[in-house]
């Protein structure tokens, strides 16, 4: 049980690697403001959570429950708060006027202008 | 190039060079190798003068609670001095705030937030935090509610004549428990001598006077700093000017 | 905590102070001040002193920027045109 839990958590935290990893490739290769905030918010909710994840695995294989919860309820306060952190940012830079790169068809600016139905 | 500026800056890499040094010192000796000085008076006479887990915080607000109470008032100053200087400004609010996802979704951990800066401030004596933290993680309440809801939120949530009552009486409840040692024939600021129960190491009603110290410094502390973040934020925002979709 | 973490921690310290007061944009040095807290907020927990932490975490990573930003906001640059004054 306890040797189960241990490769888990190992699998977890390579995962967790992987994508904070893909993560900061992305931020360095993408053209502009929202698809860096695309590939950055992926290094917190996939990795920062996956690695969590596998430390909480690791807390319970050495037999500490209430790590292991704790470690969790940070985990469930990470997926509440990031995807509103980075919606806030894409929004703000959109009204600041900054213009999606190679981007044909623009709803939004359509739904604000007018006909909100 | 000998310019007076980059004479400074040599100056300057020198200075953090030899404060680097004496912090590596600091992390590189063993921190148990013996105990000496008032560190060790602190250390093991903490659990028997007050009666509390933390030590730091027994000494905050027990052994040197008149330099706490200094501290304090330092704040106070600060707030006063702000709230002077942006109050001859024009007042104007604004209501207008990011989008419904944002409103609905912080409505719902903003109460997370509140019960873990009050917790905070409860067990300053047990765990690591007290009045200072408790009340800065408050403060950072009204950040969220300025930010996200506008400042006319915030104004019609804790309007600031409340703050600064709650200011002001949180000092005035640390300097009235002060006087209870004075009263007693202790000196000011007086914990167990003067009569206030020890209680058992590690309960939540231990320690004497230092959860109550606590909390009037939590209610000073938070309402103080949200008071200075508002003072400063309310004029920010043109009310003429459109209000944002809320999409 | 092995002594090569820590002395990645304190590299980093100090080139964020170092971007904090040479950036020639007032927001980037904003934002490294801000850096410079958290990293400040880790070592202090590696040093033992948890109380200190969290007052450095809450107070430098959230008031004092937020404090910052807003003092940024309110006041004009040298390079801002005139007329920005008459509205407000």
């Amino acid at each position: 049980m306890s040797a189960m839990f241990f490769g888990l958590s190992t699998v977890f935290m390579a995962a967790g690697l992987f994508f904070a990893f893909a993560s900061v490739v992305g931020v360095i290769r993408f053209p502009d403001v929202y698809t860096r905030l695309h590939a950055s918010t992926k290094a917190l909710s996939g990795g920062a959570m996956m690695i969590l994840a596998g430390t909480a695995f690791r807390a319970a294989a050495t037999g500490n429950w209430p790590a292991m919860v704790k470690t969790l309820l940070i985990a469930a306060f990470l997926l509440a708060t990031n995807p509103l952190a980075s919606h806030a940012i894409a929004r703000a830079c959109y009204h600041h006027g900054i213009v999606p790169k190679g981007t044909v068809i623009d709803e939004y600016a359509e739904t604000v202008r007018g006909d909100r139905s | 190039m000998k310019s007076p500026r980059n004479l400074q800056r040599l100056g300057a890499l020198a200075l953090s060079l030899a404060l680097g040094w004496w912090l590596w010192q600091g992390v590189t000796i063993s921190p148990f190798q013996g105990i000496t000085g008032p560190a060790a008076r602190y250390i093991h006479g903490t659990a028997r003068d007050t009666g509390a887990a933390n030590v730091v915080a027994a000494i905050l607000f027990d052994y040197r609670g008149f330099d706490t109470l200094g501290e304090a008032s330092v704040i106070y100053t600060t707030v006063c001095g702000v709230a002077l200087l942006f109050a001859k400004r024009r007042y104007r609010r604004s209501s207008h705030g990011l989008s419904f996802i944002v409103k609905r979704s912080m409505a719902l951990l903003v109460p997370f937030i509140l019960l873990y800066a009050s917790s905070i401030i409860v067990m300053g004596h047990l765990s690591p935090g007290g009045g200072f933290q408790g009340g800065s993680v408050m403060a950072t309440v009204t950040i969220l509610f300025c930010v996200i809801y506008g400042s006319s939120f915030e104004a019609a949530r804790v309007s600031p004549k409340v703050k600064e009552t709650i200011e002001s009486s949180g000092a005035l409840l640390f300097v009235l428990i002060g006087l209870v040692g004075l009263v007693t024939g202790g000196a000011f600021l007086t914990n167990i001598a003067a009569g206030f129960p020890r209680g058992t190491m590690g309960q939540l009603f231990s320690g004497g006077t230092i959860p109550l110290l606590n909390i009037a410094v939590g209610m000073k502390v938070g309402a103080g700093l949200s008071t200075l973040f508002y003072s400063m934020v309310k004029i920010l925002e043109d009310p003429t000017e459109s209000s944002p979709p809320e999409v | 905590m092995s002594i090569t973490f820590f002395a990645f921690l304190a590299a980093f310290l100090i080139v964020t102070a170092l971007t904090a007061s040479e950036a020639r944009d007032m927001l980037s040095a904003v934002i490294a001040l801000s850096v410079f807290g958290i990293l400040m907020a880790i070592i202090f927990v590696i040093l033992q002193a948890p109380d200190v932490a969290l007052t450095q975490a809450i107070i430098n990573s959230g008031l004092v920027t937020s404090l910052f930003l807003v003092a940024y906001s309110q006041t004009r640059k040298r390079g801002d045109d005139p007329d920005r004054e008459n509205d407000r």
